[in-house]
């Protein structure tokens, strides 16, 4: 690109629509994180289910230390995306807090959950922030289908309420097949394309 | 109406830059050269130029040994290159 050469008042708006357009094309990899999370969760969520309905382990809860997993492996990635990244969006800042107050809340909830044995509550209320989450990032990501695959956990989130802890743990793994991990593979896929 | 647009970001490669940056919080000096296919001397100049106009900043620093130069627009920028968007958008709907 020349800066010096005369140009007409349509090539400036040219200009203007093509530099916007590579800005909006950055690839934020969103995907990775939607799908660590989903399968981190639907697999602990299965164990948890198969540990309490198929064996006499006493302690099937300590399948959730997985996410201690997904914990380190999300802030080194973390760590290591800010150093490559060449760009600072918007909309990347906001996801990027956005998940980091996700963690708390998920974290925080889980400690005050457990120091109050509220374990029968915790299901449906986890399908609930589920729900939010997608809806928000969805929006802000402008992925409709997120948005969508949230708001669908909301009626699972109303038949949870009504339903025993074994089952719960069942209809978190649905809930969070739906609003993670398919979102987070056709995300994936997005991603592919764009980069290419 | 025409020779009223701001000399300053009626310039192709000083143009792109602006409307990268306005588009993101903050951009490296190589995401500016990938996006604008300039070369690096002539992205340095209208850079400059830039940040003299008071339309950018620049920060200058290292990463992992290696200098790093990051701009961001600054609210006169924003300002500047809202008017010129605006007498652009007049000028093109008086032809």
């Amino acid at each position: 690109m020349e800066s010096n050469q005369e140009f007409s008042a349509e090539q400036s708006l040219q200009v203007i629509q093509s530099m916007i357009q590579k800005v909006k094309h950055e690839v934020a990899n969103n995907s990775f994180y939607l799908l660590l999370w989903g399968w981190l969760i639907f697999v602990a969520t299965l164990l948890n289910f198969g540990l309490m309905k198929f064996t006499s382990f006493e302690q099937p809860y300590l399948v959730w230390n997985l996410v201690w997993i997904g914990a380190i492996v999300s802030i080194i990635k973390g760590i290591k995306d800010s150093k490559k990244i060449a760009v600072k969006t918007f909309v990347g800042e906001t996801m990027k807090f956005f998940g980091i107050s996700q963690a708390i809340l998920y974290f925080g909830l889980a400690f005050f959950f457990g120091k109050y044995d509220l374990w029968t509550i915790a299901l449906p209320l986890y399908i609930l922030i589920y729900a939010v989450t997608c809806f928000f990032m969805g929006a802000l990501m402008q992925f409709s289908f997120l948005k969508w695959t949230g708001l669908v956990c909301l009626p699972i989130m109303v038949v949870a309420v009504y339903v025993p802890f074994d089952w719960q743990l069942l209809l978190l793994a649905l809930a969070i097949l739906i609003s993670y991990i398919i979102p987070g593979h056709v995300l994936s896929a997005k991603e592919k394309l764009q980069i290419k | 109406m025409f020779k009223d647009l701001d000399p300053i970001l009626h310039s192709q490669l000083r143009l792109a830059v602006m409307s990268l940056l306005i588009s993101v919080k903050e951009a490296e000096f190589i995401f500016l050269k990938e996006k604008t296919n300039a070369t690096a001397g002539n992205l340095s100049v209208q850079i400059q130029k830039l940040k003299e106009a008071g339309y950018i900043e620049v920060i200058k620093q290292f990463k992992d040994n290696y200098p790093q130069t990051i701009c961001k627009v600054t609210s006169t920028g924003i300002k500047a290159f809202e008017e010129y968007v605006k007498n652009l958008q007049a000028y093109l709907a008086q032809k």
